[in-house]
């Protein structure tokens, strides 16, 4: 992790310190495209965009992502002749992921406008935790096929595509992107797999150190 | 063009040579060595037993005086070996009114894999029951009295003893493939007290029933 960490920051080292920098809260709804999949999340996130070019920018992000409960029930049965055969065991399902990422924002269009749209993908490590709570008769019912809290961390990649308005101060984006890892898997019979999440957000970009007057 | 076409030929008789040796470690690994068959997913609500489910894991656990015992893995038989099976289906003709059916599950601690005991479910059936009548237990939840069934328990180490208890059958269900040849799948929940100290409890069990696992 620390290796990843000074890597980000080696390549952040090596963009034109001159170039504009911005500081981008960014916060939005996603939800699993994994099939079946009723898991969603509230997204939030921090990015540092270095403006290296005139339709490149450069982007450090730091992301997490909160759980949104997902509230089901599972099938649980005993042999206790004095008790009914089923009863249901509540489940809850809460996904949860925090990610340190470097991406890239490629404008696709607008260059001579106040309105770009741009291509941006990322690439980090990210740590995912799925988990699973039941409420049940613990002491006399056995769940069939009970999920399992998941934590995993991995190489995670994201993209999409990102509309971008620019205001008297400043910019304010609205995005779509999809992720996932990039081959972390769940070595158990889960209900569920690590998300896939196709977000929309929606940021506001701050410049926080202004360009020379030349570079404009 | 010569050596363009000798390389081809060259290329093409390697691959040619891979794909033989890979035929041939494919067939030598099936033969000489057997594959496990069982797959045991630990179920975070009972430490040492895997969950209940019904997936075909190939596995019965529960605990017996608060100790995690579980059946043997199942193995296809290699060119070195036999194929060794976790559970038995066996009708018994007895010269009374009613016959035994009878499953054997093949169990040892979890702490000591090679004492080998075994644990049976008797029950008694008419004589005109038949695999049909078998998948007629999906769903029901069986009282053993020792009148209409019983459990034995036994160990190198112990004698058989008898015991009363309770099975639940999830699923049970017994298709006939040719004559006197039937194949099916099974899972539930068990609980067990042999003579007057030892219990049987939590036992959950789930298996893909191969041919020569049942005898009617």
């Amino acid at each position: 992790m620390i290796k990843v960490i000074a890597l980000l920051l080696g390549i952040l080292f090596f963009c034109n310190c001159d170039a504009q920098i911005y500081v981008e809260p960014i916060v939005g709804f996603q939800k699993d495209l994994n099939k079946e999949s009723k898991l969603k999340q509230i997204n939030s996130a921090l990015n540092i965009s270095w403006k290296v070019g005139r339709t490149l920018e450069v982007i450090l992000q730091v992301q997490r992502s909160w759980p949104i409960a997902y509230k089901s029930s599972d099938a649980s049965y005993t042999t206790n002749p004095s008790l009914p055969v089923y009863a249901a065991a509540n489940k809850s399902i809460s996904p949860s992921a925090l990610s340190l990422l470097v991406g890239q924002r490629l404008k696709l269009a607008g260059r001579a406008t106040n309105n770009s749209l741009f291509f941006t993908s990322y690439l980090g490590v990210s740590n995912q935790q799925i988990k699973v709570d039941y409420s049940y008769d613990k002491n006399n019912y056995t769940i069939l096929n009970p999920d399992k809290s998941v934590n995993e961390t991995g190489l995670y990649v994201s993209g999409g595509l990102e509309y971008m308005r620019n205001l008297k101060f400043g910019r304010v984006f609205a995005q779509l992107l999809a992720g996932g890892f990039i081959h972390e898997d769940i070595n158990y019979p889960n209900s569920f797999y690590f998300l896939v999440p196709l977000s929309i957000n929606v940021g506001y970009s701050i410049p926080v150190f202004k360009k020379k007057k030349h570079e404009k | 063009m010569l050596v363009t076409q000798y390389l081809f030929l060259k290329r093409r008789n390697m691959k040619n040579n891979n794909l033989l040796f890979f035929a041939l470690l494919f067939f030598f690994s099936s033969t000489l060595f057997s594959c496990t068959q069982t797959e045991f997913y630990a179920d975070s609500q009972a430490d040492g037993l895997g969950i209940f489910s019904n997936t075909g894991n190939n596995l019965m656990s529960g605990y017996i005086q608060n100790e995690p015992w579980r059946t043997r893995d199942r193995k296809t038989g290699g060119f070195l070996g036999s194929p060794t099976f976790e559970l038995n289906i066996r009708k018994q003709v007895t010269s009374g009114s009613l016959d035994n059916l009878i499953f054997t599950w093949y169990v040892n601690p979890t702490a000591n894999n090679t004492l080998n005991g075994d644990i049976s479910l008797v029950l008694a059936i008419p004589k005109v029951f038949g695999y049909k009548e078998l998948s007629a237990l999906k769903g029901q939840r069986v009282a053993l009295d020792t009148l209409n069934g019983y459990f034995t328990f036994s160990t190198p180490l112990t004698n058989l003893i008898k015991g009363t208890g309770n099975i639940f059958f999830h699923d049970i269900q017994i298709d006939s493939i040719s004559p006197n040849n039937f194949t099916g799948r099974m899972s539930g929940l068990l609980d067990a007290k042999f003579g007057s100290s030892s219990i049987l409890k939590n036992g959950r069990f789930d298996h893909n029933i191969a041919a020569a696992q049942i005898q009617f």
